[in-house]
């Protein structure tokens, strides 16, 4: 899996395409929304944008919640102009409406906890399936180097977190404790001299065996583990996790299942949590899990499973 | 040089990101090769620093609990 990210900035539409053209307050005013997959922007592409929002807008660009940027204080009738010019710079409109929004990354690829190329993964996942096509609703994709989760993938429709399960190399271990003050769950003990982990504290997040000073921890168990039917809003919902230690093509493969699921299924301003409480989260889990070892589908608990529900 | 005649750094009073400017800053006085003793506080320093000297190529020689600190014995990178 080796994406360019250039390639988001090439864009492949450019006839006066209006998602991404945001209405803002002012008579005839609208924010050019762009796409930047996991929020990394090139110096060039920056330069672009100093001089578009001059020449378009008003000098200004806004960060967005979800890493991206608008351009704000665009006139109705230069949207063909802008579309051309923003074409040039490299630079795509980015979703709005009922459709796929840009995915979302922490910065794993550099984060000194990232189990995963986060980057690379959201590039891919744009690449495949964000595609601008109509869906019942808005559906988000957040991807996280690790169990910090600082991209909030649990509160997106789809989301993806890098783990690592550790296993002690009893005969490497001195005891000398450095795991036990690098878990932030006190999932890690010293037992007559030795590291023991405790598995059902444990998230997998990795952080003991990359703290280990004598490389006494392996981590024989990586992956991604995957949650659904999150979201944030006037109305919020947890995602549940249906899958884990999934590699990469099996998660690429299950977050184009679910979205396919989810055009098929979801009702108009549905969002995917909904459709899942409708059809029952076994249902969907035995639908987009399909062709993966059953060993990869997360057992859902009477606990989980009530957890999973739309808060006000 | 060995562990007993190394050169020691307290960082127990400081916190992040002093802690591993204070381990650089000493790193450079020893040399290539040069052992150095760092005492830490348990909890963020110990569980970040040594991690940190063994991805950036030094040779972690010793790490013991003492109390509520931690002392990390280091090789500098030759
Ligand atoms: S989720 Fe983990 S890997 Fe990603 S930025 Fe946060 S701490 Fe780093
Ligand atoms: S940090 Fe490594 S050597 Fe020290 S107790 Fe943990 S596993 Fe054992
Ligand atoms: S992987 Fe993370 S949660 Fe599990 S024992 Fe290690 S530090 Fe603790």
């Amino acid at each position: 899996m080796s994406v360019d990210p250039s390639e988001f900035y090439t864009p492949k539409v450019i006839d006066a395409q209006l998602t991404g053209m945001i209405k803002t307050v002012g008579e005839n005013k609208y924010s050019a929304r762009l796409k930047v997959p996991a929020g990394i922007l090139t110096a060039g592409l920056l330069e672009s944008l100093a001089r578009l929002s001059r020449a378009y807008g008003r000098g200004e660009v806004y960060l967005t919640a979800r890493l991206g940027v608008e351009i704000p204080g665009i006139s109705g009738d230069r949207f063909p102009e802008i579309s051309r010019a923003l074409a040039d710079a490299g630079v795509s409109l980015a979703g709005c409406g009922p459709r796929m929004r840009t995915t979302v990354a922490c910065k794993g690829t550099v984060c000194p906890h990232g189990n995963l190329d986060t980057f690379q993964l959201a590039w891919e996942i744009e690449r495949r399936f964000n595609d601008g096509a109509v869906l019942p609703h808005k559906f988000k994709v957040a991807v996280a180097g690790c169990a910090s989760t600082c991209s909030k993938p649990q509160l997106n429709d789809v989301g993806l977190v890098g783990v690592a399960e550790p296993a002690v190399r009893a005969e490497a271990c001195t005891g000398c404790s450095v795991c036990v003050e690098a878990c932030h769950l006190d999932a890690v003990r010293i037992v007559d001299g030795k590291a023991v982990i405790d598995r059902a504290g444990c998230v997998a997040c990795g952080d003991c065996a990359k703290a280990c000073p004598l490389a006494a921890m392996d981590t024989p168990r990586t992956g991604l583990h995957l949650f659904a039917g999150g979201r944030w809003g006037r109305e919020r919902q947890v995602g549940i996790r249906i899958a884990e230690f999934l590699a990469g093509e099996e998660a690429l493969d299950a977050v184009g299942r679910i979205k396919a699921w989810y055009r098929d299924n979801g009702a108009r301003k549905e969002r995917l949590g909904q459709t899942v409480l409708r059809a029952g989260v076994g249902r969907f889990q035995a639908a987009v899990l399909g062709g993966l070892p059953r060993e990869k589908w997360t057992r859902i608990t009477p606990e989980a499973e009530a957890g999973f529900r739309v808060m006000r | 040089m060995s562990a007993e005649s190394a050169a020691i750094l307290d960082i127990t009073g400081e916190v992040c990101p002093m802690t591993l400017v204070r381990v650089r800053m000493a790193l450079d006085e020893v040399g290539p090769g040069g052992v150095l003793r760092i005492l830490m506080a348990a909890g963020e320093p110990v569980a970040s620093i040594p991690r940190t000297l063994k991805d950036e190529g030094h040779e972690l020689l010793a790490v013991e609990r003492r109390g509520d600190a931690f002392s990390v014995t280091v090789r500098k990178r030759p």
